[in-house]
Formats: structure tokens, C-alpha cells, sequence
């Protein structure tokens, strides 16, 4: 049997039973590395603080340390982009976004609540927040439409309102890259398009020109069928059952398909799919070395294709990397090559474009604090523009990027 | 005994929004550190300005409330545990690098600077900053200060003191001192940068360090020679230093820890060693002609004790593969048993081989595996008793051996800490090393800056 991958860095589940326990032994590496604590100089809110958290409150439980109220300190520990850094940081492996769901999990939320039915209802509302949402600075939504001024729903809608302007399928970026030869690695497989909740609701460009790669390079690609989203965020969200209702909706789905390579085109997407592998989901024999067999960085097929640069493109695009799924760093390689000198890729450990699911509703002002410190890094001046492979990314740094601009998938630029 | 309602308004009034914490949900994790001892401090406040800091001090003076700065607590000692109540103050927003002149080779930074982030702005400027502590990347150059922390490279360049030139030190009461210069010779006067680095946080707050640069070393190499038994290895590291070199780092690994790391993975030496003894693990630095003449002469000098296996690394890559070995130790380590008791202790270099033999028999004799490794090239060992607390027994002779090992390193000639410091956890030992009246001329120099004892109370000394 093929061996499984190291899924390690994407999987955010409970550790297996029968296991000691490991304890953080507040070494601080994770510091170095969390996006939230760089942005905020905030220790409280660092992994290691979430981890020293999560134990008082077990004691607190035995009676040790009756001062903090269970209430608040879940809210405190809560306040997590669920980027994963820190379980790549830490020398135990410990991931805090794990940590966080199980806390979770039992213990919704309206935050989560909220972001379940928003995932969820993703076919109708996305599209329609969407288009809404260049309505939305006609009305008034408290805090003067600054992002979580105002705290509960209104303040919400109103922080929501640039991200939903930033999904606006009528401003994407304009395509300056064409694909003029490929290769026939595709000839004779058969492959289906994962395209996960942006790239279904408000992004279809996308699936398309995936779609063209593919069957340039002689790929057969079926259909999409009747996905649902991958799921990663509400596992982060502690909506456990949710989640594995999608997770078995998605593998249905691809059965009904006839299996085929699954492709996915946004990196954290196909870090949740991966995940799927190591969960217990009524496998058949075989099933999950074909799950995984296409669920390759996408620019590794993309990379099978010869491209020519039109000239319409800008003289500087900036590259950020994804906080999950982008380890081997594959789009970051691709498009160096492809782009030549005009790619920037220059990064820290510690950025992230700040998305965080569920924390874009209970905590909008460290989201956007999180965004803007990864926007100043790069630096961008008009014209310019940001390129990703995450769809969250996409979303979340077109709501916060300088006005001149741009930031789409890397899909976008393809002719 | 918690904050008063005016002193808390007046915190307030001086820290606004978030840079006052008093919710214990928020403070918890300002009560500990890698020490992972822990005390509730009644506040945590976080400055972004030095201004800010003078108004504490001068409120927490007048109200008699303890002050302890916390970098990002990273130390191993305790140092950063409220054991008395009071303020924390942490250095996150005091964060920023002022100046790195090259024409006047120094970096002025506030001390929430993270080391490795000051290294890399330097690096880009053909600078260096050469004090490399195992936590350069995620420790702050405040903690560094307050620990007076070494590492790798303090056998050739020393620790952080020797690259401290001047500081601007908040003292309880609000004055602000400023110590020594941007001038690389400055010997104007008693030397209080000295005096304050490493003293702990127990004297006042150093608010700004002017730092010393030297022109960024062009390369560097590496070189691993394992050797057939221990005394080969010392014998080695003898030559190196006598054929005239002064390596960046001279890292010893004896069997215990060579097995441990094999345990990992497989170990680039088995091919050519059945049973390793020992290790050394060296590099150099410089120009990239003086850095291979002296490759040449260190080869030269180990092969007099005919290692079998040497491997050379002179790519960043390839050295990284060798120093993250070395990295992996602290993991390895609990193959020997899932807790353990460490020390920092340094002999006089000449008394390493026998304080590495001696620290082995120790544990044996209480049935504990005790790994004795590190930076032998400054005499500095790092050693770490390997038990089960989980068994009553074994802990207590963990404790034991502690004792012991702490006993053996006074006898030595040598001291608890060769880069840790005291903090909590090491201060029953010091009176012992130092002696009553040394230690009573330290508390003398403490009551004489800060008379109320508000500074970081109860550590170091």
C-alpha cells in the first residue's frame, strides 16, 4: 500500500487517545511565528498564551484556579487566525487552531453559528452579499462603516462589507499571461475541479481557466458535481458535525463522479481535502490513494504549459504565500518562473493575510490589524499587484489593499 | 494585596485602550515564563513610549508597588515571574530599531527588539551583531540585556555584555539614567552599563541600548569530527586552540547524546563509527581566504587524533544539516526519559573533561542518565537529568543529582550559570558560590538604586 503523507500541518484534529498528553513547555518559539502576536505585540493572544489558558482553565475545573470565568477565557483563547504557523513552530507540534476547536467544539458561539450558516448558504448568500455590498456605503451601519468599531451584528456587516466588495466578480484582475504550448501529461486521465466556496459563488473565472489548463493539457475534466465547501473553516470553528456532513457530501459527490483526480486550485481547500485522508470517513480500499492522487499543488500541472507575457502586465507583482497548503512553496516557484523578475516574493514567518474564518466575526479589528501589517510589508504602489493561491487570501487582501491595487488568484492573470 | 482603585485610574490614565491589562483571563500569561513557574500579577501594561515607563516607575515608587519587565519571557529561571504581586511591564511595543550607523558601527534599539530581526537589519548593512542566543529568533534584545545571555559564538565574540556600549536605564522614581556612549573606548567614570546588564530587571528599566558592531564576517564554515573515545575529543579540541585558532563555536556532544541523536534518525557518522564516543562540532568565520587556510589548519589539528569520521560543511545548506543536529539535542534528550532537570553550569575550560566524567559517575550512581554537553570551547555546559517525575522515586533522585551536579561545579572552580542567570529557580545556590558577603555587596548596590526593593523583587541574588 502507497504510504500516506505527512498530514501533520493540515490536519486540526483531536490527537489520538491513549496518548500523554503534551504539555507547552512555554519555550516562546511560537511567538516568533504568529501572525496575530506580530500584529498586535499582544502576548495574550499568543499560541503559548492559549495553551497556559486552556490549561488553567482545566484546573479551574478541579477547583485550582477559580478566578477566571470559563466564558471569558474561551472568548480570549478563541481569537485565532487558525493559520497553523504555530504547529510548525512549536518543538511538541502542538497547533493552537486545534487546541481552539476542541475548546469549541460543544460550545458554539454566535460567531460560529453565524459562520456556519454563512459557509453553508454559501451558493445564495455569497454571491448576494456580493453584489449587495456595493450598495452598502449608502447605508448606515454604525461606527461610520469602520470594521469593528461598533461590536454584534452591525458592527459585522459593516467589516464585512470590503471583504464582500473584494468578492465583486465584476472587478477581477486583468488577465496578461497566455498559455501557448502544453504538454500531453493529461492524455488519458480524467479529472475533476474542486473549486471550492469563492471560486463556486462569486469567482468562476477561475474554475474556467483551471478548466483550460487542464484540457490543454489532455486532461478529460468532468463536470463539477454537487460540492460542497471543503469544511476547513468550520472544523477551526469548532462545528465538528458540520463539518463531516461536508466532508461526506464531498467524497459522495466524487464517488458519484467515478472518482477521478480530484484538482484543487485553492491551497487551503486542498489542504482540507487532504486532511480528509487521515479522518475516518467509510474509506474503500484504494479510495484514499486515489483522493490524494490529484490534490498536487495546482501549479504543478500549470507548470506542464509554456506561457507567453503580454504586454499588459505590470512592471512589479508581489507573490504572498497562503498560510496552509503552500509548504512545498510550488506557486511561488511556478510563478517565478513564469514571471521572471517582475515576481517580488520576499515574506517573514510571521505573515498572514489575516482571514481567520470565524474570527472576521469575533474579532474584525484583529483581522484587519493582521492585514494591514502583511500589506505594509509588501509595500505595493498603484499598479502593482498582489497575487495568492488561497481564495481566503484573495478575499481578504482585496478588502484591505491601497486603492491602484489589485490582488487576485494567480488564475486571474491567465488569458 | 490588588491594585487600589486611584492607582488603578491612574494606569489607566497613563496606559489607555489595551495597553492596560488587569482582566486574569488576559494577565495569566505574564505570570510565567520558560521556567514555567507562575504568580497572577495584579496589572500588565505595555508602553510604546519611554515616557510612559517614567511615569510608572514614579507611580509605583511612590505607592511601593512591585515593577517587573518582561520581554517575551523566554528565560529559563524564572526571571520574569511576579512571585510579589505588582505590574508587569511588557517591552512588546517598545519595539523599534532607532539607528544602525555604519559609519559609527553601533545599533540603537529599544529592548523589545527581537535579536534575530536586529541581526538581519544589520546583516543587510554589511553589519554584525555577533551574541547568538538558541532563542536569536523569538527572544527580545531586552531579555538578552536583563540575562546577560551568551551562546554559539561567546567563544569567540563573547556574550551580550561585550556588546553593550551604552544604555538609558529608568530607575524607580522616574530619573532616567544614560550610560556609556556611542564611543567603542569609553572609560569615563564607573562602568554602570556593566552594571545593569545581567543584573536581571533588578535595578531598573533599560529603556534603550546602544550596541556594538563590528563589519559583517563575508563567510563561514563548519567542521564535524567524531571521535573513537572522549579523551580523543578533548584532546582535539586542545589542538585546535593550540594550532592557533579561535573558532565562533566549539560545540562538545559526548556518547550519550551521539546515541540519542541516532535514535532520531539516521546518523551521517554511522557508516564509519560502530560506537560513537564523542563529538565536536566547529565553525569558523571570516573572509572567505581566511576562513579555507583556517579549514585547512582545523583538519589538520583534529586529524592528529585520527577522528573517523569528518565531515566538512561550507554551504548554508550543508551547515545548517550539521547545527540543526546539534538543535536537536533538547528532543533527543527524552529518549532518556520524559522529564528533565536542567542546569547551564561552566567550569575553567581545563576542567571540562573532568567535570563531564564526574557528572556521568554521578548519575550512574543514582541509576539517572545525565547528558553533559555544549559549548566546551567557553567551558559552558549544558546538563540535563533525564527522569520520570511521574515516579516519586526518580524525582527525588533527580533532585538529588541536581544537588549534587550544582556541589560538584562549585568544587570545580566553576558556576551555576554560565548564561542563564539566577532568577528564581537558581537563587538558593548563589550564596553558596559567591559567598555571604559578595552577595550581601550585590543587595547593598540594589538598595542603593532602588531603596523601596519595587524592581523585580526576590531574584537573582
Amino acid at each position: 500500500m502507497q504510504k500516506l503523507p505527512d498530514l501533520r500541518h493540515c490536519d486540526h484534529q483531536d490527537a489520538p487517545s491513549g496518548v500523554r498528553p503534551k504539555t507547552c513547555i512555554l519555550c516562546g518559539k511560537c511567538l516568533e511565528v504568529c501572525p496575530l502576536f506580530s500584529a498586535t505585540g499582544r502576548e495574550e493572544l499568543s499560541p503559548k498564551a492559549k495553551f497556559y489558558l486552556a490549561r488553567a482553565m482545566a484546573l479551574a475545573t478541579e477547583g485550582q484556579t477559580p478566578e477566571i470565568s470559563e466564558k471569558a477565557a474561551l472568548e480570549l483563547a478563541g481569537k485565532c487566525l487558525s493559520c497553523g504557523k504555530c504547529e510548525k513552530a512549536c518543538p511538541l507540534g502542538l497547533c493552537a487552531p486545534e487546541l481552539i476547536s476542541g475548546l469549541r467544539a460543544g460550545r458554539a458561539n454566535l460567531e460560529s453559528l453565524m459562520w456556519r450558516v454563512w459557509v453553508e448558504n454559501a451558493r445564495v448568500l455569497w454571491p448576494m452579499m456580493a453584489t449587495l455590498s456595493r450598495l452598502l456605503p449608502r447605508f448606515s451601519l454604525g461606527g461610520g462603516g469602520q470594521a469593528g468599531q461598533s461590536g454584534g451584528l452591525k458592527g459585522w456587516l459593516a467589516g464585512a462589507a470590503g471583504s464582500l466588495r473584494a468578492m465583486d466578480s465584476r472587478t477581477p484582475v486583468r488577465p496578461w499571461l497566455k498559455a501557448v504550448a502544453f504538454e500531453a501529461c493529461g492524455a488519458g486521465r480524467k479529472a475533476v475541479l474542486f473549486p471550492g466556496c469563492v471560486a463556486a459563488h462569486v469567482r468562476p473565472r477561475w474554475t474556467a481557466s483551471a478548466a483550460r489548463i487542464l484540457e490543454g493539457l489532455g486532461f478529460s475534466v468532468a463536470l463539477p458535481p454537487d460540492f460542497a465547501c471543503c469544511g476547513s473553516t468550520l472544523g477551526h470553528a469548532g462545528l465538528k458535525d458540520a463539518q463531516l456532513r461536508m466532508q461526506l457530501q464531498n467524497l459522495n459527490a466524487w464517488r458519484a463522479a467515478g472518482s477521478p483526480e480530484l484538482v484543487s486550485f485553492c491551497a487551503t481547500c486542498r489542504c482540507g481535502l487532504r486532511s480528509y485522508a487521515s479522518r475516518d470517513l467509510g474509506w474503500l480500499p484504494g479510495e484514499r490513494e486515489a483522493w490524494l492522487a490529484g490534490l498536487i499543488p495546482f501549479s504543478e500541472l500549470a507548470g506542464h504549459a509554456a506561457y507567453e507575457v503580454l504586454p499588459n502586465a505590470p512592471a512589479t507583482v508581489h507573490y504572498h504565500t497562503p498560510c496552509h497548503g503552500a509548504g512545498g512553496g510550488h506557486d511561488a516557484d511556478f510563478l517565478r518562473k513564469v514571471l521572471g523578475a517582475r515576481l517580488k516574493t520576499a515574506t517573514r514567518k510571521n505573515l498572514c493575510c489575516g482571514f481567520g474564518g470565524a474570527l472576521k466575526l469575533s474579532a474584525p479589528e484583529l483581522s484587519e490589524a493582521v492585514a494591514k501589517r502583511c500589506l505594509d510589508f509588501y509595500g505595493p504602489e498603484p499598479g502593482e499587484q498582489i497575487l495568492t493561491g488561497c481564495s481566503g487570501c484573495v478575499i481578504q487582501l482585496r478588502a484591505h489593499a491601497p486603492s491602484g491595487v489589485d490582488v487576485g488568484h494567480w488564475l486571474e492573470i491567465l488569458k | 494585596m490588588p491594585l487600589s482603585p486611584s492607582v488603578l485610574s491612574e494606569l489607566q490614565a497613563i496606559f489607555p485602550g489595551d495597553s492596560l491589562l488587569v482582566k486574569p483571563e488576559e494577565t495569566l500569561i505574564f505570570g510565567t515564563d520558560a521556567s514555567r513557574r507562575h504568580a497572577l500579577p495584579d496589572a500588565v501594561v505595555r508602553p510604546d513610549n519611554t515616557e510612559q515607563v517614567t511615569e510608572l516607575l514614579r507611580l509605583a515608587q511612590a505607592e511601593g508597588i512591585p515593577v517587573y519587565p518582561r520581554g517575551r519571557g523566554t528565560n529559563v529561571v524564572g526571571g520574569c515571574v511576579p512571585e510579589h504581586g505588582g505590574i508587569v511591564v511588557s517591552t512588546a511595543r517598545l519595539n523599534r530599531i532607532l539607528d544602525i550607523s555604519s559609519e559609527d558601527f553601533v545599533a540603537v534599539v529599544q529592548p523589545g527588539v527581537v535579536t534575530g530581526e536586529l541581526q538581519e537589519a544589520c546583516r543587510s548593512r554589511g553589519l554584525f551583531y555577533a551574541p547568538d542566543p538558541a532563542s536569536v529568533r523569538f527572544a527580545s534584545i531586552g531579555g538578552n540585556l536583563a540575562q546577560n545571555a551568551g551562546g554559539m559564538r561567546a567563544v569567540k565574540y563573547g556574550t551580550t555584555r561585550d556588546w553593550v556600549l551604552g544604555l538609558t536605564v529608568v530607575l524607580p522614581g522616574g530619573r532616567t539614567l544614560a550610560t556609556g556612549s556611542r564611543c567603542h573606548k569609553d572609560v569615563a567614570g564607573l562602568d554602570l552599563t556593566r552594571l545593569f546588564v545581567g543584573s536581571e530587571g533588578t535595578l531598573g528599566f533599560i529603556a534603550e541600548a546602544t550596541l556594538k558592531l563590528v563589519p559583517l564576517p563575508e563567510t563561514q564554515a563548519s567542521l564535524l569530527a567524531v571521535f573513537a573515545s572522549e579523551s580523543d575529543a578533548l584532546l582535539a579540541a586542545r589542538a585546535v586552540f593550540a594550532s592557533g585558532i579561535l573558532p565562533t563555536a566549539m560545540e562538545f556532544m559526548p556518547s550519550e547524546v551521539l546515541t540519542a541523536l541516532a535514535g532520531l534518525g539516521p546518523a551521517s557518522w554511522a557508516a564509519s563509527v560502530a560506537s560513537a564516543s564523542a563529538a565536536l562540532l566547529m565553525r569558523l568565520d571570516g573572509s572567505a581566504e581566511a576562513v579555507g587556510a583556517d579549514l585547512t589548519r582545523l583538519r589538520r589539528a583534529v586529524a592528529s587524533l585520527s577522528p573517523p569520521h569528518l565531515e566538512e560543511a561550507r554551504t548554508p545548506a550543508d551547515e545548517e544539516a550539521l547545527w540543526e543536529m546539534r538543535r536537536q539535542i533538547n528532543q533527543a534528550a527524552y529518549q532518556y526519559g520524559p522529564d528533565k532537570l536542567s542546569d547551564d553550569i561552566a567550569v575553567p575550560r581545563g576542567s571540562v573533561g573532568e567535570a563531564v566524567r564526574r557528572i556521568r559517575a554521578l548519575g550512574s550512581g543514582l541509576g539517572l542518565t545525565i547528558l553533559a554537553f555544549g559549548h566546551l570551547g567557553d567551558g559552558n555546559l549544558h546538563v540535563n537529568i533525564m527522569h520520570d517525575a511521574s515516579d516519586p522515586d526518580q524525582a527525588a533522585r533527580a533532585a538529588k543529582a541536581k544537588e549534587e551536579v550544582l556541589g560538584l561545579t562549585i568544587s570545580l572552580g566553576g558556576t551555576i550559570s554560565g548564561e542563564h542567570g539566577v532568577g528564581l529557580t537558581k537563587l538558593p545556590w548563589l550564596e553558596p558560590m559567591r559567598g555571604h558577603d559578595t552577595v550581601e555587596a550585590m543587595r547593598m548596590v540594589k538598595a542603593a538604586l532602588d531603596p523601596k526593593g519595587i524592581m523585580n523583587p526576590g531574584k537573582a541574588y
